[in-house]
């Protein structure tokens, strides 16, 4: 890929990732000046005992600790509203957020509350106004995820703020707190991160500093689903490389837009059939054929990404690209496989008519970031369908 | 809907604690007796500056060990607390559960350092140094299983030298002289 | 192949900006964290060679300067910290801008520690983590692409008078941003271009190859090593080639993300103290060395040195190449490096320590001083994640073929037998 003439890179979260690595918490408080964490956790959370290992790795860390578990995500702006008010009032001086999906946008929410003492949403539109420097906020995300996590996204009814300084500057990934979800939900997971990672890899303007953060997403994502997918090379804690991969495909898209195949993914849900994170995975390969042909774009780092350097390297030149896409969609039809159907190959698999999409996917735009104008309709006439577009 | 708040302290983990202060004044005590028997140790001590005091431990508040290299050359154990003695060179695991896989023979030097399990501050030109010291005594007191882990590439002394050296290290060690 | 060590931390937090007008971009990125009368922290070879005149053409009229200091020593001094200090307060400056290498902006951290804290006594924050809040804004403009110096969270300040080195390290010390433009390095003489991007090079081969390697920062390895081969020997025969340049930039700064994560090892450890006992230019020790570290830890890290020949020289070479070979062409390829980087500068690029001079000409590492090296190096910390030891007799092995340019005879390595 050329290097661009012109681009800017940041991102302001600190991995922490294995073994021990809930211990390190204390640590990192200390180092930001915070000597009362208020720790929260959600239903999910509550429910797997998630909180258990978290509250554990403070021992002998000589501090003191607010806790409050099982929060529900229903009406976020009040919870947040009611987690300020405890957190001022009991003196906390940071946050540490054991959940995933809405549950951190809240917790993001309201570390931006707690920080500037601004209590309406809309005085940040746009990401106006939103101070470089919050309140620590450490995440500690599950393998069940929805990619926004560790984003500079905060979605709060209906409305998103988005921005760099969102972003949460500390991620703790320990396989005592990623919990051990089902195949299809970590299936899903890793197809929500894999869309995150190769849209960012495959776009005309991207930058060596993104595609750091995006390549090692996706390459996680790749080992977590050909693993689920019966792959009897790949061990390891499967939810660890999924939770991984999610968490840094987060990074990855940062405070940017979000892509094509990310967004036709929720539009496509929002018809209740199937999934946000199926409905993207069933059109990425869609989505990135149709790019990489209009912009003539080689395909051929997928084989290198989905696979191994050696496979790239063996695989004659003129068939890398077409290669690549095809490995994409053999992972799928994989996962059909392994999971009984749950997790789908096409649009249709999932009982959704043509029109259904079509409808559904209205008034997604496709522009910015190399997507060629026109072509959402041959996607989605091909993701439907389950045919390659050439 | 109403949330429960409640609030705890963080605790504290007795055995690993404990395990870990026994541990450390073990090898306190064997630095102080290696560096009146081994060469090795005896050399690396007397290029150290007179009154150098380093210390290993835990964060946030403990236990440590504390060395000091005395007038003559050799090393005098100076207890568990980094207080009141100024230390020059101070190696802290960031938590205690960091130092318990070292200690423990889980994690070696090399390999806690990669992790960024440790923090070294102070005059850190003597680290290598230090670390140098600290594998040298765990040769000796360890049976070699549990030294090949803790130690990247265990030596090949002789090994009357190495037995001979290791029962001296141990009386010296428990007898404290 | 991903390889993801038990446990590992990676941040990275430095803003980059990138682009062949990236200086343009400063004024905005001022107006981010509310600054508006920088002052511009730079050396007298950086002034000298009108780099500052390029810089404050680009900020325009859209921000005040606050002054200019460009009587930065070599090495970071705390004079110069506590001039530079006392002429941002007289001059209300609210904002740092370091223009240059190392020790540049290690001096900007250090005036910046004083201007923050509001302090006289830098002593007190020297250490680990003894700072607690964000700093002043800093912006780091290298004009050097090979420290990557501008992702580091550390700053050594020297005292001469007290003949002490003061360390800083602290997340609050990365910059807020560092700003890569082309023309910073468009000028830079083609020596100097050879041994920084070959130092760059070194800090992404031993992050990838060393202990404390990660997936993300072996992200980073990877695609510097890219560009620097992309890209180095194109700039070499065309040295106003912008684009070649700009990438140059980009690799070393990756690098550095990548080293500034995973450490170095024995390239380095020998290097430093090449520097301090011969006064070898760190470039020209990296370019030197490279090859012997890759050599030596081979029988513990070889497998990884042949991942790299893929980034290195492209999926053919890496296709022809059988898998039990490519460590060793990797490092065949850095030699070849070095020998067309020797001969495109007429011998200006030294392949062996007993090619390197110093000023007057004379050899820089006579013989005789290779034990003197080989002591320093032990001391020196970045020993501690090479994957193999090295006692004094391989110090001396490898010192005396790198003095030579002959290649390492593998036999020699003493950890090697026991391995295998
Ligand atoms: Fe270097």
């Amino acid at each position: 890929m050329p290097l661009p003439t012109c681009f800017e890179f940041e991102c302001p979260v600190k991995t922490h990732c294995g073994d021990r690595a809930l211990e390190n918490i204390a640590f990192e408080m200390r180092a930001m000046n915070a000597v009362k964490p208020l720790i929260i956790g959600d239903e999910p959370a509550a429910q797997e005992k998630r909180l258990v290992p978290v509250l554990n790795a403070f021992k002998n860390a000589e501090m003191t600790l607010g806790v409050v578990e099982a929060i529900p995500v229903e009406d976020p702006a009040s919870v947040a509203a009611q987690l300020a008010a405890i957190y001022r009032d009991k003196d906390c001086d940071a946050i540490v957020a054991v959940g995933q999906g809405p549950f951190i946008d809240m917790a993001k929410w309201l570390n931006l509350m707690v920080s500037t003492g601004e209590e309406n949403p809309d005085a940040f539109i746009e990401g106006k106004g939103i101070p470089r420097s919050l309140r620590p906020l450490a995440v500690i995300p599950s393998a069940t995820a929805d990619g926004l996590e560790l984003s500079g996204y905060v979605r709060l009814q209906g409305k998103t703020l988005r921005s760099v300084n969102l972003m949460p500057p500390l991620l703790f990934l320990d396989p005592r707190s990623v919990g051990q979800p089902g195949d299809v939900a970590l299936a899903e997971t890793g197809l929500t991160a894999l869309t995150l990672a190769l849209e960012a890899m495959f776009t005309a303007d991207a930058n060596p500093m993104d595609v750091v953060y995006a390549r090692t997403a996706a390459k996680l994502a790749a080992m977590g689903l050909n693993g689920l997918a019966g792959d009897s090379e790949i061990g390891g804690p499967l939810s660890l490389t999924v939770a991984h991969a999610a968490a840094l495909a987060g990074c990855t898209l940062g405070a940017g837009p979000q892509p094509l195949a990310f967004k036709l993914g929720w539009a496509v849900a929002e018809t209740g059939k199937i999934s946000a994170a199926q409905a993207m995975g069933v059109m990425l390969s869609y989505v990135l054929e149709h790019r990489l042909a209009a912009n003539e774009m080689p395909a051929d780092m997928l084989l290198e990404l989905l696979d191994s350097a050696g496979r790239y390297a063996r695989t004659p030149e003129g068939q890398r690209g077409a290669a690549g896409l095809q490995l994409l969609r053999d992972l799928l039809n994989r996962l059909f496989e392994t999971t009984d159907g749950k997790i789908r190959r096409t649009l249709s698999d999932s009982g959704l008519s043509l029109q259904d999409v079509t409808e559904a996917t209205e008034g997604i735009s496709a522009q910015g970031k190399g997507n060629a104008s026109g072509g959402q309709e041959t996607i989605i006439t091909c993701a439907w369908e389950g045919r390659p577009i050439r | 809907m109403e949330l429960i708040y409640s609030e705890k302290r963080s605790g504290k983990s007795y055995l690993k604690q404990s395990y870990i202060c026994v541990l450390l004044w073990f090898m306190g005590r064997a630095v102080q007796a290696a560096s009146r028997v081994d060469d090795r140790v005896r050399k690396e001590f007397k290029d150290l500056p007179e009154n150098f005091t380093f210390a290993l431990g835990v964060m946030p508040a403990g236990p440590h060990l504390v060395v000091r290299r005395t007038a003559e050359g050799t090393a005098r154990y100076l207890g568990h607390r980094i207080t009141p003695q100024p230390v020059d060179l101070k190696m802290e695991f960031k938590h205690l559960d960091a130092g318990f896989l070292t200690f423990t023979f889980r994690e070696n030097t090399p390999v806690a350092t990669a992790r960024d399990r440790l923090v070294v501050d102070g005059e850190v030109g003597y680290a290598c140094a230090v670390v140098r010291i600290l594998d040298a005594v765990q040769i000796y007191l360890l049976p070699k299983f549990i030294a090949r882990l803790a130690v990247k590439r265990y030596p090949r002394w002789p090994l009357g030298q190495k037995l001979l050296h290791r029962t001296r290290i141990y009386w010296r060690t428990i007898l404290g002289y | 192949m991903l390889h993801i060590p038990g446990y590992y931390e990676y941040c990275c937090r430095v803003n980059v900006v990138a682009g062949h007008d990236g200086l343009e971009k400063i004024p905005a990125l001022l107006e981010r964290v509310q600054a508006a009368k920088p002052m511009i922290v730079t050396d007298r070879g950086v002034a000298g060679a009108g780099l500052i005149d390029v810089v404050t053409a680009a900020l325009g009229d859209k921000v005040t300067i606050g002054g200019v200091e460009d009587d930065v020593p070599q090495d970071s001094s705390l004079e110069a910290v506590q001039r530079i200090a006392e002429a941002y307060r007289a001059n209300g400056c609210d904002a740092l801008i370091a223009v240059g290498g190392g020790s540049v902006l290690d001096t900007a951290k250090g005036a910046n520690i004083m201007v923050s804290e509001e302090t006289d006594d830098l002593m007190a924050f020297s250490g680990v983590g003894k700072l607690k809040r964000r700093l002043k804004p800093l912006i780091a403009i290298p004009t050097t692409a090979g420290t990557g110096s501008e992702t580091t969270l550390v700053a050594v300040i020297k005292d001469h008078a007290r003949h002490q080195k003061m360390p800083f390290v602290s997340y609050f010390l990365l910059p807020d941003a560092a700003v890569l433009d082309s023309r910073m390095t468009l000028t830079l003489p083609p020596a100097i271009t050879a041994a920084t991007a070959m130092d760059a090079l070194t800090h992404a081969v031993e992050a990838y190859t060393c202990l404390a390697k990660n997936p993300l920062s072996d992200a980073n390895a990877v695609s510097a090593i890219e560009l620097i081969a992309r890209h180095l020997m194109a700039v070499m025969q065309q040295p106003d080639n912008r684009d070649g340049r700009l990438a140059l930039a980009v690799a070393a700064t990756l690098a550095g993300m990548a080293f500034s994560n995973a450490m170095v090892g024995m390239v380095h450890n020998i290097g430093h103290a090449t520097g301090a006992v011969c006064g070898v230019p760190h470039g020209t020790c990296m370019a030197i060395l490279l090859p012997y570290g890759l050599e030596y830890n081979q029988h513990r890290n070889g497998h990884l040195t042949a991942e790299l020949l893929f980034h290195l020289e492209g999926p053919d070479v890496f296709a022809h190449t059988p898998s039990d070979q490519r460590a060793q062409k990797v490092i065949a390829c850095i030699r070849e490096m070095n020998q067309s980087l020797h001969a495109i500068t007429q011998g200006q690029h030294a392949r062996c320590l007993r090619e390197t001079y110093d000023r007057d000409g004379n050899r820089a590492v006579p013989f005789e001083r290779l034990t003197e090296i080989a002591a320093t190096a032990k001391n020196d910390p970045a020993i501690l994640l090479n994957p193999e030891d090295l006692d004094d007799e391989d110090y001396m092995m490898v010192l005396e073929h790198a003095w030579d340019g002959s290649p390492l005879n593998r036999a020699d390595i003493a950890g090697f037998e026991k391995k295998y």
